[in-house]
């Protein structure tokens, strides 16, 4: 009995700030709350606030129905077919620039490394908004430097990259990539650490090439890490939301699940927070779903409770 | 300068105290849980289009009968939701033509006029015809002027595919775009090319003197000139007003009656804030806000149903892919739009 004494107070605090907003929040998905009636009013504030402020009424699956068979079910479908696309494309985006740098970082013939570490972290660190503010600044379409470039190159008429949806699209997955490289070259730098230095001079002396060396011997010795950042990462790119926000919302809402969602309730006159709310308890759920799989299928957790 | 005002109110009424509080940058929110949480204040201030949301959000009382003997005194229609009215304006609010005199010495008559300045300075990629943030609220007077609108308050329906909308649409297109500089949903890169001299004219609101004076150019204020007789350019209009909460006192109320019809308050708005009066009988020295007064003359005032707020966002689409870009046709982005309003259930 008594370790349970013990962890009740750490439990509780857990209950409470963890399971507590989930529950409520699909409590919340399944009435018609909205901005006449939600938050509820308290209990000492005056009857006329009350009578103009009825409480959300039950309406049970309703706010599920409207996403998969409603009038916004064909957008709903084409933003997940969207956001999978962009999992499919940023994730090895991350991973091979991470990757790359890792590497790079971790080699004996590079000067000056940990100066460089830190700064290339630097994304890592920066406020998502700063970020974001920067990068409108590269991708403006008459001042930004990818269209100077363009424009030196010969394109007459580069694109605009927030104004014209595919492009726009495109600028997400370099950012994307940019924002989440230091995550993964920070994984790849640790994994390396321990790699005992024996197994690539053994390498080297049978004569293996530097391909051979980065498939035979660091791949598999890091594939671990590796995977688990890669399935961390995926997980974020499910979730891409702030960034599409602050682009240009009006252009890349139907690509990503969250926006749509977003774009959906709170783009309707009165803020239909029921209806968002079933749109974040489906994408919690497609996430989950998306994890248990991922760590199964790559065995990641294998081995953790064995010893 | 609201506080300097009020406290001449209070020197006559040492038993009323008036507090000012600054909720920015979120008023809309800062005002919703305030009131859904059961804090109490009296009142609030933003422009008039809010009142639909708010009045269902339960946040509003109407005044009607604690007002009714100072509206005579206002020059403009008070906004009202479902008939009832919440709350009294203090100015009046819209875009209108900003040019530099040194390369615009006289206001152009018509639109002919206007189209002559834009071809002549029109030398890309130095020097543009015009500044003008295409937006939904910046272009709407070429809509409204042809007949079309975004949005029917008093039927609740949007109007985008209207075909008077559409030739509006067109017309902005046609004659304006072309002479707009780069950036053109960018507010700030729109207000540089004007502030810089790179443009002659910029059309925007009354927001943007302080930065214009500050630039030290010499400018003047018109309405946007006329295409002929029939196809007058009428912008969205909002006025700024007090709106009355569902705690408001008596006190609270007496006070924005005096702030709103008081014709020395009015004086010191026009004179330190350049705000545009929206009473009766008061004499306008000041030449830039002379200018807005007139422009407000042709204003169309935003409409005050709640069910507006997702047409922004649907014109805005057809601006974006159909005015700024060409990923679409006209009548295709205004197709799409609708039907995309129309799914949300404003068809």
């Amino acid at each position: 009995m008594r370790p349970y004494l013990l962890i009740f107070p750490g439990l509780l605090l857990f209950l409470f700030f963890n399971l507590w907003p989930i529950v409520y929040s699909v409590y919340i998905s399944f009435t018609n709350a909205n901005i006449r009636n939600f938050p509820q009013p308290p209990p000492w504030a005056p009857e006329e606030l009350k009578q103009a402020r009825p409480p959300p009424d039950f309406v049970g699956l309703a706010n599920y129905a409207s996403i998969f068979t409603g009038p916004a079910s064909a957008g709903f479908w084409n933003a997940v077919l969207w956001t999978l696309v962009f999992v499919a494309v940023s994730v090895p985006a991350k991973v091979a620039l991470g990757t790359f740098i890792g590497l790079l970082m971790s080699s004996e013939k590079v000067l000056g490394k940990s100066a460089m570490r830190a700064f290339l972290i630097v994304p890592w660190a920066l406020p998502l908004i700063l970020s974001v503010v920067a990068w409108r600044y590269v991708f403006d379409p008459t001042y930004g430097v990818v269209n100077q470039m363009l424009y030196s190159l010969g394109v007459s008429k580069p694109p605009d990259w927030f104004v014209n949806k595919d492009y726009a699209y495109a600028a997400m997955v370099v950012i994307e990539a940019w924002l989440a490289y230091p995550f993964i070259m920070t994984v790849v730098i640790g994994a390396l650490a321990n790699v005992p230095r024996t197994a690539f001079e053994a390498a080297q002396i049978d004569g293996a090439g530097r391909w051979a060396v980065f498939t035979r011997i660091t791949l598999p010795l890091i594939k671990r890490p590796l995977i688990y950042a890669s399935v961390m990462t995926a997980a974020a790119s499910l979730q891409f939301f702030l960034v599409a926000f602050l682009w240009n919302f009006i252009q890349l809402y139907d690509r990503f699940v969250l926006a749509y969602g977003y774009y959906w309730a709170f783009g309707s006159p009165f803020r239909e927070y029921g209806l968002a709310a079933a749109v974040l308890s489906i994408s919690a759920l497609v996430i989950s779903v998306f994890m248990i799989l991922a760590i199964r299928l790559t065995g990641l957790m294998r081995g953790m409770y064995e010893s | 300068m609201f506080k300097e005002i009020a406290a001449l109110y209070t020197q006559s009424r040492p038993n009323v105290q008036i507090i000012f509080e600054n909720k920015a940058p979120d008023l809309q929110t800062a005002v919703l849980a305030a009131i859904a949480t059961g804090e109490k204040f009296d009142l609030f201030i933003w422009a008039h289009d809010w009142i639909g949301l708010m009045v269902e959000a339960g946040v509003l009382k109407p005044v009607d009968n604690d007002v009714a003997d100072v509206l005579p005194k206002f020059a403009v229609q008070i906004p009202q939701y479902k008939g009832r009215i919440y709350g009294l304006p203090l100015t009046a609010e819209t875009v209108a033509l900003i040019c530099n005199k040194k390369m615009v010495p006289e206001p152009p008559k018509t639109f002919a006029d206007l189209a002559k300045i834009m071809q002549q300075y029109n030398k890309p990629p130095q020097n543009y015809g015009i500044a003008y943030v295409v937006n939904p609220y910046f272009i709407s007077a070429w809509i409204h002027g042809t007949g079309g609108y975004y949005f029917d308050d008093k039927t609740e329906k949007q109007g985008l595919t209207d075909p008077r909308s559409i030739a509006g649409f067109e017309f902005f297109k046609k004659n304006v775009m072309p002479y707009v500089g780069p950036n053109p949903t960018d507010y700030n890169t729109q207000v540089s090319l004007f502030l810089s001299g790179q443009a002659p004219c910029m059309v925007n609101g009354p927001w943007s003197i302080g930065a214009v004076k500050k630039a030290g150019i010499d400018f003047f204020v018109a309405p946007l000139p006329p295409v002929n007789s029939s196809y007058v350019p009428k912008p969205y209009g909002g006025l700024k007003m007090f709106y009355a909460t569902i705690y408001v006192s008596k006190e609270a109320i007496d006070f924005m009656k005096w702030f709103t019809t008081d014709p020395q308050v009015a004086k010191i708005l026009v004179q330190k804030l350049g705000y545009v009066p929206v009473i009766k009988d008061i004499q306008i020295q000041d030449p830039v806000v002379q200018g807005f007064y007139e422009a407000i003359k042709n204003a169309y005032l935003m409409p005050v149903s709640p069910k507006m707020q997702p047409v922004w966002g649907a014109v805005d689409i057809v601006i974006q892919n159909a005015i700024v870009s060409d990923q679409k046709t006209i009548a295709q982005a205004v197709h799409d739009s609708a039907k995309d309003l129309c799914a949300r259930g404003l068809c």
